[in-house]
């Protein structure tokens, strides 16, 4: 087995001092920051998300292979920073105005790091600007709203309302997410995708921001 | 005026199994008892940061929301429970640091303070009843019984601003984001009281701790 696939196996185990161990040897090795970080730790939050999605592991195991992840980034970074390494894509997250959950936003954040994406989270109770105005500062690719109410979902259709009133609606890709939504939602108020649930919403954005 | 009643005397209490049950840790996982060490971990600093309160008061009730339940005379005690805000900041705090586990862990067991809470309420609220010579005939919750807007009345009937420091959203969603609103129709029968919370109407069909299934 290779390093990074070994890697890639403890981190699905959420074995965060085996991973730092291999990282750091992976580094000592010479081996390309960009290889540890895509065949290791990213290929093994991908490989843990589909196994979430099809039910073969529950939330507490992705989030342990997630905070392995997290544990081989902080030594990793300084390299990738070095080699100029770019993100898959950056998102701009938040949940709306109005709505104070934060945990399925957080969730996201998590699996959308894991899928190699530079994440700006805005927090909750975010204004429509708020969105529009980091996604612009930032120059991001995906806007990722969250909304666990029926009485705050519609402050979803006033953001993707605002960038349309501004003529930016094409520049990014707006994804939509919580209990109440779903797919016809999503399409009602114009958005570009609707996911259930976090690991999809990851592979999702990946594909998109790749698509594009 | 409707005579409001703050109450912060709660000795909040948290079950292990049920808030493994709550994040679907099953003792079947292979990382079971890390978890357990996890929650070990962080039961006393939850415990140490949860501020119970709660507030209880009957009202009329607005017209449409009356329109929405069947009322025996037309009024609803309101409750308002809240742990406050520590237990959040305290799990948001986890996920930012990247403590994914710790951080839901969090969340899991202010909900498990918040579900001790309402257990410790309930008989309350039965004595309260029986001293008001009235029982409870259903229990309504937002937003599958009732509309949103109810957990307003509730936040204007109970003054919850004042007593115990709640504020709400323009979504009608209290703030802190642990509490809960429980409104409850009165029952001229003072032998009714059904106060649970019925899984069978819930829609949260994906809930771990329901009971029975879907209907």
């Amino acid at each position: 087995m290779s390093l990074t696939q070994e890697m890639s196996e403890f981190l699905q185990k959420g074995r965060a001092k085996n991973v730092k161990a291999l990282v750091q040897q992976a580094i000592d090795e010479g081996m390309d920051p960009k290889i540890i970080l895509n065949e290791g730790l990213l290929s093994g939050m991908m490989t843990i998300g589909e196994k979430f999605k099809n039910n073969e592991v529950f939330v507490p195991e992705v989030l342990v292979a997630a905070r392995a992840m997290n544990a081989g980034l902080t030594i990793l970074e300084p390299k990738l920073v070095e080699v100029g390494n770019e993100p898959v894509g950056k998102a701009v997250v938040g949940t709306v105005k109005g709505d104070l959950h934060d945990i399925g936003k957080n969730l996201v954040v998590m699996m959308l790091k894991g899928a190699g994406m530079e994440i700006y989270d805005i927090g909750v109770d975010a204004e429509p600007d708020a969105f529009i105005e980091k996604a612009e500062e930032v120059n991001a690719d995906i806007i990722c709203m969250s909304a666990l109410l029926t009485t705050t979902m519609p402050n979803m259709k006033n953001v993707i309302d605002t960038l349309q009133e501004r003529g930016l609606r094409d520049k990014y890709i707006v994804m939509v997410g919580g209990a109440p939504v779903n797919d016809s939602f999503a399409e009602q108020i114009g958005a570009d995708y609707y996911t259930p649930d976090a690991a999809t919403c990851a592979e999702t954005a990946k594909a998109a921001v790749t698509e594009r | 005026m409707s005579h409001i009643i703050v109450r912060t005397d709660f000795s909040v209490s948290l079950t292990k199994e049920n808030i493994l049950k709550q994040i679907n840790c099953f003792e079947d996982s292979p990382i079971y008892e890390e978890v357990q060490d996890e929650y070990d971990e962080l039961e006393a600093t939850v415990l140490g940061l949860a501020q119970p309160k709660a507030v209880v008061a009957m009202s009329h009730v607005e017209k449409d929301f009356a329109s929405k339940v069947q009322l025996e005379d037309g009024r609803v005690l309101y409750a308002i429970t809240t742990i406050g805000k520590g237990l959040s900041e305290l799990s948001d705090s986890f996920f930012k640091k990247g403590d994914y586990l710790k951080g839901m862990l969090a969340d899991a067991m202010a909900d498990g303070c918040l579900f001790s809470m309402e257990n410790e309420l309930m008989p309350w609220i039965k004595e309260y009843c029986k001293e008001q010579k009235i029982g409870i005939m259903h229990r309504y919750e937002a937003p599958h019984d009732i509309p949103m807007i109810s957990q307003r009345y509730a936040y204007e009937a109970t003054k919850a601003n004042e007593k115990i420091g709640i504020s709400i959203t323009s979504g009608y969603m209290l703030d802190p984001v642990k509490t809960n609103c429980l409104v409850f129709g009165i029952s001229k029968d003072m032998n009714v009281f059904h106060l649970e919370h019925d899984c069978r109407k819930c829609e949260r069909y994906d809930c771990p701790l329901r009971t029975i299934p879907e209907v």
